[in-house]
């Protein structure tokens, strides 16, 4: 039987700079094709080229068969004709991939309106029954919702609903759960793996993440720099892989630092009974505003030279928890105290609320590294000004010569060399300005640093270097760290004791290793469960 | 995994248009600029001296643009036209600006606040008075003058550069150099000024000549009615609005005023347009 | 939804209550009695004692504010101190010029600019987008009174299809009176409508450029359809934020055009107000015209509540 999606020796120009070179891939009947690679490999333009949904001066070239039928010599009309009923495409954000000012109904039945003149009653009924079908169904939400009324997976399945509508062979999935929690993205796969195994669906699912393709796809293409350097079935792969490129993005998708022996004395870092909420208005008229505990009676500890994870999924309340120690989060009541110096400390709410919520200002102790590499700079300052503005929270920073000279040791340390001082960040990439947030936080010698999702916005093999740099910096400056992650294996791979966030509370903690391995709590369980895993076995060897 | 400069501020090396508009907005304005400067040392005849047995004249060789009905050369009292036109335009401009950044600065860095609320529908208030009423209402208090079309126009500016400016800060509030700051222990003053002024910068540049040439406008239309500058002075407005009983007869005293109009806020808006692509390409314009 | 409705009422009421305030406290510091204008400089102590009485005036200023205040909501906005007639009758008998005119203006600047910049949008880069863009460049430069004396000189003295100017009054028939407007809507029209297009055509970019197109056009809807079906929707909110603020330019703008076509409208009734320093007309034309900029922004955020149900579902 001939493959439902033929690729053969597609290549791709955008305004004369070639972007893929001879990709040849196949999609078979009622199979999961994955496509693996680093940002810029070429994963989404393969997809969109066989869309025909290329940018303005984009030249293809090859030949690209749906059950025998070649793509590249339809029409546009023709094509039209063809997306939507034959191929099916779900995309990355979930948030801004729905039109905000029609109802999820109407976009579903777009897609039957857009391919035949069924009536609106029998489109509206199809609507319902895939809704239904990709678990929304049953009354819980009403065609008649807006999308900014339902979260990210909810929406995700939307986008199912109005890609699966006309039961195409084919769905395109381009990182349909990337920007999803844990327990989302399983939800969203299982359902995918639903629809490949009772309807007779084709995936050709794109992702970044290996132990994703490995839990999902029948076989899978490595893509790098715009070519397939290797593919075929999953495990096979998975176990052998040869090509050199193959071989290190393996490596570094499981990389783990070498760890410093585990030898901590005094607490750093002491929260007692932390509790945080926002205010939220009411929806009703004249309804009283209710209040929103972010954070409901927290306590933890951190000791010096310890590194510590945080995990917990958005929305569980850690980024408040992170604010409120860096200090720059009013608190209701506990205490937080930080080597010797209190952060923040309510004792009696009902007198303080009055005054305005208690924060003293912060001292210098604690830093953070956030996630985003494109936002935490100014762009309109040179490095060397970025990294010394940490100076004005200590009271003896140092000036003029001296200041250069802490400047230019913190660029060192990470990496980096003192002739980068004049520069502006967009010189760099994106794992440079991981390694300058860190100089920029190194630079006054805090004792904690908080990292928050520091490396998830980074590719596998540059986050296992910003890893490796964590770890030595940590033995060098005897740093403690607060590792922020929903990314398990990130957590695992860099912190002593982990702490499980959920609704506010912590409600597990406990060394790494056995939290990970053996886990109390049932949402711990859940989410190491629902965490996608490239199997030990295939590894090992 | 598609990677995105999601700031914005990133400077973006490709859509580079070629600054054309640039240079013809930037020729255009700085011709006039230079005829207002060259005025007050030298015209090609005097604007006060009347000479009623030349009243009237087509363009000619003598008088370039001909002359008016009291015989006075119309090249002449354009030159010391756009003195008045771009003095009132730089003023009102400016008052916009002086104190619709900081009320901007100041709502954005305290978003969802009292004083947030209070600049946003005072901005709100003002928007309700254009700034032909409010000149009419200052006319009407004070009697007619020059003034009265700097202070009108003025005031409708400072709504303007207020919600750009902080339309523009929103945003980068939520960026996370600001928490960095923040972390460093900065006020919310020390960060508006070092923080989130340098990158809206362009983004008021680009208001300002926008600003600039709508005051332009603005000053015509006054002065046309008869609340802008008062004469003998001479003012482009205020020219169109004596010519209007004589267009039949002497047509080159409406066109080339309204041509110098024309041309000024032309030149300002291209330049505007220039300045925009050059600072920023993804700059959205805001009116 | 209510309750949006309800907050953007609260918004306007003390919006018009503060714009009062200001208004009134204004004329009130001019110096000078408009008793003794009105008698002239050589009445007696006695009669402008009266007339100040009967004029209200020598009651303390904040119930003069307020019976001045609710005078208004019950239509009597005083007695015009020069013409000696109530004000509502001096501004009623104006006031359907002024409005139909900025109505009919706006009307012509959306159907103008709203296909332009459609047009401009959907061909990008093409010659009609940048006939469009020259164009709109152009109108924006042009100011308006002097696009309606060429206009006049044109149409009016040389070609004499309309006429230079006057109105015949509402009784001569509707076709009269529209032809006599419709100079002066052009006029008014043009810069704003040069000003909508070049914002429907950004709006429609940047609507073109956001994920949903690209899940449009994934689902099979051609080009064309995305642009109907998803794009112009979105884009118009940014358009009717424009055409919101384009009303109180509209209103300003036929002020000064009543007065190139001798138009008897508000625009003509304030200007005499301030010549002869009548300053009860000129208050009361002025509440009136912001009165009628803060109703129509009010307007504009009720339609932004039908376009978005993201501002109806708080």
């Amino acid at each position: 039987m001939n493959p439902l999606l033929d690729i053969k020796n597609l290549s791709l120009d955008i305004g004369g700079t070639p972007i893929l070179r001879d990709i040849s891939l196949s999609v078979g009947h009622g199979e999961i094709c994955g496509i693996a690679g680093e940002s810029g490999s070429g994963k989404s333009l393969t997809a969109l080229s066989v869309m025909g949904l290329l940018p303005m001066g984009a030249q293809r070239r090859g030949v690209v068969r749906l059950n025998g039928n070649d793509l590249f010599r339809r029409s546009e009309a023709e094509m039209c004709q063809i997306r939507g009923r034959e191929i099916g495409m779900i995309f990355q954000e979930p948030m801004t991939a729905l039109n905000p000012l029609k109802t999820i109904g109407s976009q579903i039945t777009e897609t039957l309106h857009t391919h035949s003149k069924i009536s609106k009653a029998e489109a509206n009924e199809i609507a319902l029954e895939k809704l239904a079908r990709v678990g929304l169904g049953g009354g819980r939400i009403s065609e008649n919702t807006y999308p900014h009324e339902l979260s990210g997976g909810q929406r995700q399945r939307v986008m199912i609903a109005q890609a699966i509508a006309w039961q195409p062979a084919l769905l395109i999935a381009d990182e349909p759960t990337t920007a999803l929690d844990v327990t989302t993205q399983a939800g969203i796969l299982e359902l995918l793996r639903d629809l490949v195994d009772n309807e007779g669906l084709s995936i050709m699912l794109i992702s970044h993440d290996l132990a994703v393709l490995a839990d999902m796809a029948d076989h899978v293409s490595i893509m790098e720099n715009g070519a397939i350097v290797e593919g075929g079935a999953t495990e096979p792969l998975f176990r052998g892989h040869r090509h050199p490129y193959t071989q290190k993005l393996f490596a570094a998708a499981s990389h783990i630092p070498i760890q410093p022996l585990a030898k901590f004395r005094e607490p750093l870092l002491t929260v007692e009974n932390l509790r945080i909420s926002y205010r939220k208005k009411s929806t009703k008229l004249f309804g009283k505003a209710t209040k929103f505990e972010a954070v409901s009676d927290v306590s933890l500890q951190i000791l010096e030279g310890e590194s510590v994870g945080l995990v917990g999924e958005s929305g569980c309340g850690k980024s408040t928890l992170a604010r409120a120690i860096l200090g720059l989060q009013p608190i209701d009541t506990g205490r937080i105290e930080l080597a010797g110096a209190t952060i923040a400390s309510v004792n009696n709410p009902e007198a303080e609320m009055r005054k305005g919520k208690a924060i003293s200002s912060p001292a210098g102790l604690q830093q953070i590294v956030f996630q985003d590499p494109y936002g935490s700079f100014n762009p309109r300052h040179k490095v060397g000004r970025l990294i010394a503005e940490p100076f004005h929270a200590i009271p003896d920073a140092p000036s003029g010569k001296e200041m250069v000279l802490r400047i230019d040791a913190a660029l060192e340390e990470v990496g980096l060399s003192s002739t980068d001082r004049d520069k502006y960040i967009h010189e760099f990439s994106g794992g440079q300005r991981q390694r300058i947030a860190i100089a920029r936080a190194l630079v006054i010698k805090p004792k904690l640093i908080l990292l928050d999702e520091a490396v998830s916005a980074l590719d596998v093999s540059i986050r296992a270097q910003i890893l490796d740099l964590l770890a030595e910096l940590r033995v060098t400056h005897g740093l403690s760290y607060l590792f922020i992650s929903h990314d398990l294996s990130v957590v695992r791979a860099i912190t002593d004791r982990v702490l499980v966030m959920l609704n506010g509370q912590i409600l597990e903690s406990g060394k790494t290793s056995e939290v990970l391995s053996a886990p109390h709590h049932d949402y711990t369980k859940q989410l190491i469960a629902f965490t996608p895993q490239i199997p030990a076995d295939w590894i090992s060897q | 995994m598609a990677k995105h400069d999601k700031s914005g501020l990133g400077k973006s090396a490709s859509g580079f248009k070629s600054p054309t508009s640039l240079w013809i907005g930037g020729a255009l304005t700085s011709i006039f600029v230079v005829a207002a400067l060259v005025s007050f040392l030298w015209t090609p005849y005097s604007v006060e001296a009347l000479n009623i047995g030349a009243k009237l004249q087509a363009p000619s060789g003598t008088h370039l643009f001909g002359t008016d009905h009291f015989g006075r050369d119309i090249f002449s009292m354009i030159m010391v036209g756009a003195r008045v036109s771009i003095a009132v335009a730089i003023v009102a401009v400016g008052i916009g600006i002086l104190v619709g950044v900081p009320l901007g600065l100041l709502a954005a860095s305290r978003q969802n606040s009292f004083i947030d609320d209070l600049v946003m529908r005072s901005n709100d208030l003002v928007f309700a008075f254009p700034s032909l009423l409010i000149a009419i209402l200052i006319t009407a208090i004070f009697g007619t003058s020059a003034l009265n079309a700097i202070i009108a126009i003025g005031i409708f500016n400072i709504p303007v550069f207020a919600r750009v400016t902080r339309g523009s800060a929103l945003p980068i509030w939520t960026l996370d150099f600001i928490l960095a700051a923040r972390v460093a222990g900065k006020s919310g003053l020390r960060i508006s000024l070092e923080h989130i002024l340098p990158n809206i910068l362009n983004i008021l540049i680009v208001q300002g000549t926008i600003q600039f040439s709508l005051g332009i406008l603005a000053e015509a239309g006054l002065s046309y009615v008869g609340l802008g500058a008062q004469p003998p002075t001479p003012s482009w407005g205020r020219m169109l609005a004596d010519s209007q009983t004589m267009i039949s007869f002497a047509p080159h005293l409406a066109i080339f005023p309204g041509v110098a109009i024309i041309a000024t806020v032309l030149g300002l808006n291209l330049m505007g347009d220039g300045l925009r692509d050059l600072l920023d390409p993804k700059l959205r314009r805001v009116r | 939804m209510v309750r949006y409705i309800v907050t953007r009422f609260c918004v306007l009421s003390v919006s018009l209550l503060v714009a009062s305030g200001i208004i009134f406290t204004m004329l009130e510091v001019v110096p000078g009695d408009p008793a003794s204008f009105m008698l002239g400089i050589n009445a007696e102590a006695d009669t402008l004692a009266a007339m100040r009485r009967e004029l209200g005036l020598d009651q303390p200023m904040l119930q003069r504010y307020l019976s001045w205040l609710g005078g208004m909501l019950t239509g009597d906005f005083g007695i015009s101190y020069t013409y000696r007639v109530p004000v509502s009758e001096l501004v009623m008998a104006r006031i359907w010029i002024s409005l139909p005119l900025a109505i009919f203006a706006l009307i012509l600047s959306t159907l103008i600019a709203v296909p332009a910049g459609l047009i401009a949008a959907s061909r990008r880069g093409r010659v009609s987008d940048w006939t469009v863009m020259g164009t709109t460049q152009l109108g924006i430069a042009i100011p308006n009174f002097w696009f309606a004396m060429i206009l006049v000189s044109i149409f009016a003295i040389k070609l004499r299809w309309f006429s230079a100017g006057g109105f015949p009054g509402w009784d001569q028939g509707f076709w009269i009176c529209m032809q006599a407007l419709l100079l002066p809507a052009i006029a008014l029209a043009l810069p704003q409508a040069s000003i909508l297009a070049r914002v429907m055509r950004s709006s429609l970019l940047e609507t073109l450029s956001q994920d949903y197109i690209r899940t449009a056009r994934a689902k099979g809807l051609s080009q064309r359809r995305t642009v109907w079906a998803h794009a112009f929707r979105n884009a118009l909110i940014p358009v009717l934020t424009i055409i919101g603020l384009q009303f109180s330019f509209l209103i300003a703008g036929a002020i000064i055009i009543e007065n190139v076509f001798f138009l008897p409208g508000l625009g003509r009734l304030i200007f005499q107000g301030i010549t002869q320093r009548d300053l009860i007309v000129v208050e009361s034309v002025v509440m009136l015209l912001v009165f009628a900029v803060i109703c129509v922004n009010f307007l504009v955020d009720i339609a932004y509540a039908l376009v978005d149900p993201r501002l109806r579902r708080p």
